[in-house]
């Protein structure tokens, strides 16, 4: 019966929305205005225009309106949609992945955009001397076969699920030799780049030769570095800006009051840890220390008081939106300062004083560390704060090793290998709370090389349940995702990752 | 000066090299395997020894080459020139400002010692000193941008595109930088003209009759002005390092923005190249600073 009535109401909401959504676009295509200059503030200046060398969201954010990759990340960050690759298909074995590019694409120098501009594109990022922080993400890839000018096939050395997903990072340039790509960037993408005036601008002019017929709305694009965040608000309130790509925590609740302005925000694939050196005393082979720390949190606090409630309690890496998420955790860390001190009692050995590394540039780890040091007093055990410039952090915890304990932020990708292998397999770079465990790899090793995903959801599953019982680290937050506009910027979709697509995008004025 | 000037070039190199930080993790991100950031690290010649690396650079610095940047790869002297340009407006704009408001008040409060006027000047002196450079900045954003909408928060405008928007950029940045000079001018030239106002030449002015304005704005000024100068020419270099703050609060283009960026990427050459730069300003403003004062007091030789 209730079943029932559940499938109902379902059917009811689902009549509504497909009958409501021809008329919402209907009413949104007969309402768009094309033209305008969007102004974009950015929290910083971008490393390179290069999006086969970019490192930051910044680069990011401003490269994919110029570039396009064959697949793109959907809205909701949990799987691919196709881009210059009109389809794909997967061999059974899962080692051949072949793509039918898109025809009649041109990149803004003129070229067509062919099969060849993807093998070029995917020998520079394999090649080392090129230098490409893409490379490990292909790693996977035995070869790849140009079977005419509109297919491409990618032969993997061995069975790889995240493949698709990793892709998505990889922005077709054309193969016409002679391009300096740092500075004269050539795409496919919906923009044209026009200039980059260091600490200036980034201006970007509508492609009109764009693919996606009738697409961008927008004339154009610039972007502007506003590092200091008062300033970056101000220009937004008073209209110098459309769109923030950052917005201080603090001043989302006054933006929100503003009638002229929106604020999005949206479950983030970023989230905080307390992570643990299980290599070395006083954490290594210390599991009851361990769990003493992850029961002494008070991620609700955390979340409401020190992210002014932008964030949630968090106990897995993969974030809700993500379809790996789980809630069938068996040992899931509370806040409960009796239980911590009864893990603490029986923690061998049982130091006094600990040490935490966090670093002032992300302000927040420092003061969650000052909270857990309140806490932690409770029970018997000192909490020492050391604060280190961030690339030193870097060193003494991911590259030494050189730590007890540690706290920061970290984010995600899509496929929830990302949030899980590099963590915690041995050996791994990323590995930074040193953890390793036989069983751990192979359930991990097993996870990536499995393509059928509601197998993969329940070793996931699996795989967090292994990791809350070992507790070689402890999550605390998620974050949300906040931007922030102008009222007559419309039809911006944010994603948790502050992914910038304004194909659709368009200015009511 | 090239004593001064080498002692600089040391120092910059030192203090970088010295600094916490990998260029090549921050190039290639913290994704990078060691084989790749060693390769980096090779290709930056960052593997080779500190005094290979000084003597490499130092060549390079006096044949007037200060390298390329690891980060966009230009040439550091290209980039310092297409940002210099504005910060030196900045700080010229503030520096007048700063001097004409200061000294102005200074001497206005000097002439009327113990009133009102003077009060005011002093509270508002100390003021200006106090005041930290971005607080300030930002107030001035609150208020102009945000409650009176008149001027931009940030935003720079080439002079040649639209000399107007120009200026309007321009006014914030320069009083945010001005506010501490002026303060710092103000107390300096009034307990100058304090002074000078006591010496005979002045009584026998004010003997033969002329008015009290045309003694203290032309006769006692000018005599008053050397250690206001001495003052301003200290000054000057604190005023570019204002800068830095000022062009990162107004998201201003110029050599301090670029600074502060190169310092958050790892960009060694680029963080030598500016503070060198910066250096031989302060060095060479000291050097007029030093020259001026034969203008104004022709009893000042030098051999």
């Amino acid at each position: 019966m209730r079943a029932g009535v559940r499938s109902f109401v379902f059917s009811l909401v689902l009549l509504v929305v497909l009958l409501a959504a021809p008329a919402a676009h209907l009413a949104s295509a007969q309402s768009v205005k094309t033209g305008g200059t969007l102004a974009v503030g950015l929290d910083g200046e971008i490393d390179t225009i290069d999006p086969l060398k970019s490192v930051t969201i910044v680069g990011f954010q401003v490269y994919t309106q110029i570039y396009e990759g064959l697949v793109a990340a959907n809205p909701t960050l949990d799987g691919v949609i196709p881009r210059l690759a009109d389809s794909w298909d997967v061999s059974a074995d899962g080692l051949t992945y072949t793509f039918h590019l898109h025809q009649g694409v041109r990149f803004h120098n003129g070229k067509d955009f062919k099969a060849e501009d993807v093998q070029s594109t995917f020998t520079k990022i394999m090649d080392k001397d090129f230098g490409s922080p893409r490379r490990p993400n292909f790693t996977a890839v035995d070869h790849l076969s140009v079977v005419d000018d509109s297919t491409v096939q990618f032969v993997l050395a061995h069975a790889y699920a995240p493949f698709l997903t990793q892709l998505e990072t990889m922005y077709i340039e054309p193969s016409t030799p002679g391009i300096d790509f740092s500075t004269t960037p050539v795409g496919t993408g919906p923009f044209k780049f026009v200039e980059w005036i260091s600490g200036q601008h980034i201006q970007l002019t509508r492609n009109p030769d764009y693919w996606q017929a009738g697409q961008p709305y927008l004339g154009g694009v610039e972007f502007r570095p506003i590092v200091e965040p008062s300033t970056r608000v101000v220009d937004l309130q008073s209209g110098n800006v459309d769109l923030l790509n950052a917005v201080p925590l603090k001043d989302v609740g006054t933006l929100q009051q503003d009638s002229h302005l929106q604020v999005w925000s949206v479950a983030g694939v970023v989230r905080d840890h307390v992570g643990f050196n299980n290599s070395a005393a006083p954490f290594k082979d210390n599991p009851n220390l361990r769990q003493a720390i992850a029961w002494a949190v008070d991620r609700q606090t955390i979340a409401d008081q020190l992210l002014y409630g932008l964030g949630k309690p968090a106990q897995i890496p993969v974030p809700e939106t993500n379809w790996a998420f789980t809630n069938e955790l068996n040992n899931p860390a509370g806040y409960d300062l009796a239980k911590a001190k009864s893990f603490y009692d029986q923690a061998n050995p049982k130091p006094s004083s600990i040490t935490v590394k966090v670093s002032p540039t992300y302000p927040d780890e420092v003061k969650m560390a000052e909270l857990m040091q309140q806490s932690l007093a409770q029970i018997g055990l000192d909490l020492q704060i050391q604060q280190l410039e961030w690339s030193t952090w870097i060193k003494d915890v991911v590259s030494d090793g050189n730590y007890q304990m540690e706290i920061v932020l970290i984010s995600g990708g899509i496929d929830p290998d990302d949030f899980y292998y590099q963590w915690l397999h041995s050996g791994e770079v990323f590995n930074l709370v040193k953890y390793s465990d036989a069983t751990m790899d192979q359930m991990l090793e097993q996870a990536r090389s499995t393509l059928d995903q509601s197998q993969r959801k329940t070793m996931y599953t699996q795989i967090a349940n292994k990791m809350l019982d070992d507790a070689p680290w402890s999550h605390i937050i998620y974050r949300q995702s906040v931007m922030a506009g102008t009222a007559d910027l419309k039809d911006f979709v944010m994603t948790g990752r502050y992914d910038m697509n304004f194909r659709t995008v368009w200015l009511d004025r | 000066m090239i004593p001064v000037l080498l002692g600089v070039v040391v120092a910059v190199f030192v203090m970088v090299k010295l600094a916490p930080g990998d260029p090549a993790a921050a190039l290639l991100g913290v994704q990078a395997t060691p084989d790749e950031l060693a390769r980096v690290r090779h290709a930056m010649g960052l593997d080779r020894s500190w005094p290979e690396q000084f003597g490499i650079w130092l060549m390079g610095v006096v044949h007037g080459d200060l390298g390329a940047s690891y980060i966009s790869k230009k040439p550091v002297s290209e980039l310092i020139m297409a940002r210099l340009p504005v910060t030196i407006e900045l700080a010229l704009i503030g520096t007048v400002l700063g001097a004409v408001v200061g000294i102005t008040a200074g001497v206005v409060s000097a002439s009327r010692r113990y009133s009102r006027t003077d009060y005011a000047v002093t509270i508002l002196a100390l003021f200006g000193v106090s005041m930290p450079t971005f607080w300030f900045g930002i107030l001035l954003i609150l208020l102009f941008s945000l409650y009176l909408g008149w001027l931009p928060a940030s935003g720079f405008v080439a002079l040649t595109k639209d000399p107007v928007k120009h200026f309007q950029g321009v006014i914030m940045p320069s009083l945010a930088l001005g506010i501490f000079l002026a303060g710092s001018l103000a107390r300096f030239s009034r307990t100058s003209m304090v002074e000078t106002l006591s010496l005979a030449f002045v009584k026998t002015a004010q003997g033969k009759g002329l008015a009290n304005s045309t003694v203290i704005w032309v006769h006692a000024l000018r005599n008053s002005l050397i250690p206001t100068l001495t003052v301003l020419g200290a000054q000057f270099g604190v005023l570019l390092g204002g800068a830095v703050i000022v062009e990162q609060v107004f998201a201003y283009p110029g050599v301090g923005t670029l600074l502060l960026t190169a310092i958050s990427q790892r960009d060694y050459p680029v963080v030598e190249g500016v503070v060198l730069v910066v250096a031989t300003l302060v060095v060479l403003t000291n050097l007029l600073v030093d020259l001026a004062y034969t203008w104004l007091d022709p009893r000042i030789h030098y051999a």
